[in-house]
């Protein structure tokens, strides 16, 4: 065999290599797709009518479970979240971003020290801190929206921080310069210039945090029970001791995933941007 | 319109770097001054303490009567252009032309009749609903100027406006700021590193070196009369040729600058304009002159006046005119380490190592001569200095020694 021949025999294998890898990656969310498709009847006997697709889940999801009320519990909480995740994000990256202050490096490296403790550590002081709130003040956090947002937000926050500073870091000093000049405060300048010129980097990190509330599930299944139970915890009741619905619990599964697929590919661009610059630049 | 005024102005940032020291400087009404200095010299944060993005650390710094230390930027009613343009990348051209008039809060149709006026001025009405990101270099130059222009602030404030150009632009845009400024008649502070721009556009030029003014004036008074080594070095392109030489009595005819193994004779009314140069006589002075201000000695010159017969070493034609390096077989008093010393008063490396070829045996000398010049690589062409044009500088202290009728 020829150098040449090697070179492009090796070649075609890492292709070969590369497009496995992938469909290994893909094969549980096209198994979920294609299974979504099928009925009660064909998922028990595992004899699957790919080409004879079946509805039934998508339709009769809604009425099984209280679907809407946990759709619309993740969907308030994750935004939630994420809305004051970002906001906090934007003061405090545009902070460590732009001023000199005493103390700037310790707070950066707490910030990213918090991610390097495991989420599940917080799980008993907060469920702990939940109940002794709900006896001793007026707080009902236990099973409430407001105690999930808290939660999310709190914990999504110093990664979009970091996610933040990397886009302001982008945004030439000059502009903000210029609107000071134009007849901007500072702050106004910050308002009227710099946010928008962050818009993507905004964006962004807003759907950055979104996705990791939609997707918790330690946390949301033990600090919620009814009120506030979100769609990972909620899909899981189409499977109970009395009844086995997984056509249903599949298509809920397939409804629960799009609004955040479309998320992430409509700014999955600016969220690769936003985590390699601050790598590069850190 | 108002003037600009430094008195005293020190900004020393708070690792202790003085930036600027001890400026006072006045930018007169309606007037264009320009700012001019190698990088480091201070002349940007001179501009952004006008501009009040940095706080002077003591003086006084007027616009028009008003002592604006305190004064917030927005309440400065200057307008400033950036050499990186600064565009608001989220607005369209429209929306950066119009930001400023809408923060003050102009009325509307007053706000669209002087948006329309200035972008037909600059040719920017086309482009009014583009952004940033869609312009040329020169668009995006002509709606910074624009955004400035529509304030019609009492001083334009503008940080190397014209470096991020390409040349041929630049040349452009030099005489349209010029022609703008003449229209408009508003007080330009220009800063930039580029001595050319300085000469060309400016009623007069400030020289900055190291935060401190070494010389303002107009730019023929800046040309022909530095008042040190670094401003004659700096002014200029080709840079003048400084020689370091010795001054002694040559006979009653009267005194020689020698170099290397030349003499040039110095005629009676250059020494006799400059009483201070007699201090020097048996001693170092350096001797300065423009590249221009050396002719080819074709014919007969006149007896004492400065002549060289050198060697050339290389020539550069530019077109009309021809740069005929020459140079000095041996030269034992130009060290390496006097150089240095030239260079430490700040004169351009590119200068210095001109003067030098790369063993730093010999000088070497540049002289302008006109295009087909009979001088040929190699051969030694007899050189005649005007004896008008000579300018000697202090060897210690690189001033001037001054002419008394000048």
């Amino acid at each position: 065999m020829s150098a040449v021949g090697g070179r492009r025999s090796t070649r075609i294998a890492l292709d070969v290599l590369t497009w496995v890898v992938l469909l290994v990656m893909l094969a549980p969310i096209i198994y979920l797709l294609l299974a979504s498709l099928q009925d009660n009847l064909a998922l028990s006997t595992g004899n699957f009518e790919l080409f004879n697709p079946s509805f039934d889940g998508f339709r009769t999801m809604w009425s099984r479970v209280d679907y809407t009320h946990f759709l619309i519990n993740s969907i308030v909480i994750s935004a939630g979240a994420a809305v004051l995740a970002t906001a906090f994000a934007c003061t405090a990256g545009y902070a460590l971003a732009r001023f000199r202050f005493r103390g700037a490096r310790p707070y950066e490296l707490t910030i990213i020290g918090t991610q390097l403790v495991p989420g599940s550590m917080f799980l008993l002081p907060v469920f702990l801190g939940f109940i002794w709130l709900g006896k001793h003040s007026f707080l009902e956090l236990q099973d409430s929206r407001v105690g999930m947002v808290i939660v999310y937000s709190a914990f999504f926050t110093p990664v979009s921080i970091y996610l933040m500073r990397a886009f302001f870091v982008a945004v030439p000093r000059d502009i903000e310069d210029a609107a000071r000049i134009d007849g901007c405060t500072h702050f106004g300048a910050f308002v009227r210039v710099v946010l928008p010129a962050t818009t993507p980097g905004i964006a962004a990190t807003f759907v950055y945090s979104f996705l990791m509330a939609f997707d918790e599930v330690l946390f949301a299944s033990q600090l919620t029970q009814d009120d506030a139970r979100t769609l990972p915890i909620g899909i899981r009741l189409f499977v109970s001791a009395h009844s086995e619905q997984y056509a249903q619990l599949l298509a809920a599964g397939v409804v629960s995933t799009l609004p955040i697929m479309v998320a992430f590919f409509a700014t999955q661009r600016w969220l690769v941007k936003g985590l390699t610059a601050g790598a590069v630049k850190g | 319109m108002a003037s600009i005024t430094f008195d005293g102005v020190t900004k020393e940032f708070p690792d202790g770097t003085v930036a600027v020291d001890d400026l006072s400087l006045d930018v007169g009404d309606g007037e264009f001054t320009v700012v001019v200095g190698p990088s480091g010299s201070g002349k940007s944060t001179a501009l952004r303490m006008v501009a009040g993005l940095e706080a002077a650390t003591r003086g006084t710094l007027r616009i028009g009567p008003r002592v604006v230390n305190d004064v917030p930027p927005r309440q400065r009613d200057i307008a400033m252009v950036f050499q990186s343009y600064a565009l608001y990348p989220h607005m369209t051209v429209a929306q950066n032309l119009a930001f400023a008039l809408r923060m003050q809060r102009v009325p509307k149709p007053s706000l669209l009749e002087r948006l329309a006026r200035v972008a037909k001025r600059l040719a920017i009405d086309e482009l009014l609903n583009r952004r940033p990101g869609q312009l040329s270099g020169g668009q995006r130059q002509r709606v910074a100027l624009g955004r400035a222009i529509v304030r019609a602030p009492q001083a334009f404030l503008m940080d190397e406006p014209l470096s991020n150009l390409d040349a041929k632009l630049r040349v452009e845009m030099r005489a349209y700021l010029q022609e703008l400024h003449r229209e408009l008649g508003t007080t330009i502070m220009y800063v930039t590193h580029d001595q050319t721009e300085a000469l060309t556009m400016g009623d007069r030029v400030a020289v900055m070196r190291d935060g401190r003014l070494e010389q303002v004036a107009s730019p023929q008074e800046l040309y022909d009369h530095p008042v040190n080594l670094f401003v004659a070095g700096f002014i200029g392109s080709p840079a003048m040729n400084i020689l370091r030489g010795v001054l002694v009595r040559h006979d009653d005819a009267g005194l020689q600058f020698r170099f290397g193994d030349q003499a040039i004779a110095l005629p009676e009314h250059v020494t006799k304009t400059r009483p201070d140069l007699h201090q020097h006589l048996g001693g170092e002075v350096l001797l300065g002159v423009r590249p221009e201000a050396i002719a080819l000695a074709d014919g007969p010159v006149p007896p004492n006046a400065p002549v060289v017969e050198l060697p050339v070493v290389l020539t550069e034609l530019l077109g009309s005119d021809v740069l005929v390096h020459v140079q000095t077989e041996d030269s034992t008093l130009p060290s390496a380490r006097q150089f240095d010393a030239v260079e430490d008063s700040g004169m351009s490396t590119a200068a210095v190592a001109a003067k030098q070829d790369d063993n730093g045996h010999g000088t070497r000398l540049t002289a302008r001569l006109p295009a087909g010049s009979r001088v040929a690589v190699g051969e030694s062409v007899p050189l005649v200095m005007g004896p008008d044009r000579l300018h000697f500088f202090d060897p210690v202290s690189f001033e001037i020694i001054p002419a008394t009728d000048t």
